[in-house]
């Protein structure tokens, strides 16, 4: 199996994901993980596909460039290798809302890399009026990592920003 | 006796509802105990008999390793007839590994069934022990926790309120 990543982005309307996955579907390829989502008034794809080792990449990325013009997307298709181990998944949730300002995010991420804390999902989100910033984060923090360091650092960024922030660890699902 | 080993989904058993059981025999009995060596070898609090490949109605719950419970409470051809409240829980499944969501269940439930010896036993549950009398009745019916998500995880962020 050939792994590619295709990422497309465009002008929210009905029809985006059936045109983009009609190519792929016509190519053989499968979809593996994906995430599609409305954001403001565009929709994006993230996807990772496979083919089938004699499948017709060329083929399906001029496929595509139809679709980009059609539906006026902007699609990236790109060929991966063979797939890496994945990193552990999030322990931990972190939310910050407060008035909006410039810098949160790179100020919030730039602390959690700092500390080698590992990003699984992000997403913001400017709500209402006057704007009020909000900002989900699910990371990863090593086991044995200096957590009360970290909770130290978040409370001085929390001064600096003039947010809130909280750090509490995922809940833990009950298993049935 | 050695554990069964837990069916995994897709496989298609999962999805097929559960007979009753009519007799309480020494070969039921025998499946029962193999059934709770099962549950006792897992990090799960309940199993349900489709899970280990019998279309079966018997389910063995235990949560006291996790908190306070029943112990360990086995039931054949369990009913739920009465239920009340209504709470999201995070629900993991033996037999969907690597996969977790947000469920709404009833926070309370009286269950009915028989015990391994046939006598009626009626139980009055709350907290996780509840969740795992429904989640593993779903199983009984061939009915996943997959086949109960409601909401996108981040269904916070999709919610649109009308301003006030």
């Amino acid at each position: 199996m050939k792994r590619f990543a295709l990422t497309a982005i465009g002008p929210d309307r009905p029809g985006i994901i059936a045109a983009v996955t009609k190519a792929l579907f016509e190519h053989d390829c499968n979809i593996e993980d994906s995430s599609m989502t409305s954001i403001e008034d565009e929709f994006s794809i993230i996807l990772i596909g496979s083919m089938p080792p004699g499948g017709d990449a060329s083929g399906l990325e001029k496929d595509l460039r139809k679709i980009e013009r059609a539906m006026g997307l902007s699609i990236h298709f790109k060929e991966l290798g063979s797939r890496a181990q994945e990193g552990p998944p999030g322990n931990h949730l972190i939310t910050l809302h407060g008035a909006d300002k410039a810098g949160i995010v790179y100020k919030t991420t730039e602390l959690l890399a700092r500390m080698e804390v590992n990003i699984t999902e992000l997403e913001t989100k400017v709500i209402g009026s006057p704007p009020v910033y909000i900002m989900l984060i699910e990371a990863y923090i090593p086991e044995g990592a200096n957590i009360s360091l970290l909770e130290e650092e978040l409370s001085a960024l929390e001064r600096t920003l003039g947010v809130t922030i909280s750090i509490k660890p995922v809940e833990d699902a009950e298993v049935l | 006796m050695p554990p069964f080993e837990i069916k995994i989904y897709p496989d298609p058993i999962l999805k097929q509802p559960s007979s009753p059981i009519g007799q309480i025999d020494a070969a039921l009995a025998e499946f029962i105990e193999g059934l709770v060596a099962t549950l006792r070898a897992t990090p799960g609090v309940g199993l349900a008999a489709p899970q280990v490949g019998r279309l079966l109605r018997i389910i063995a719950v235990d949560v006291t390793p996790r908190e306070p419970g029943s112990g360990l409470v086995v039931l054949i051809n369990p009913v739920i007839m009465s239920s009340t409240g209504s709470k999201k829980v995070r629900e993991g499944c033996l037999s969907v590994p690597e996969y977790t969501a947000n469920i709404q269940r009833a926070e309370e439930v009286v269950v009915r069934g028989l015990d391994p010896d046939g006598r009626e036993k009626e139980i009055n549950s709350t907290g996780l022990e509840a969740i795992a009398f429904q989640h593993e009745i779903d199983h009984l019916d061939g009915t996943l926790f997959l086949d109960r998500i409601t909401n996108m995880k981040r269904d916070l962020f999709r919610r649109k309120i009308k301003s006030l």
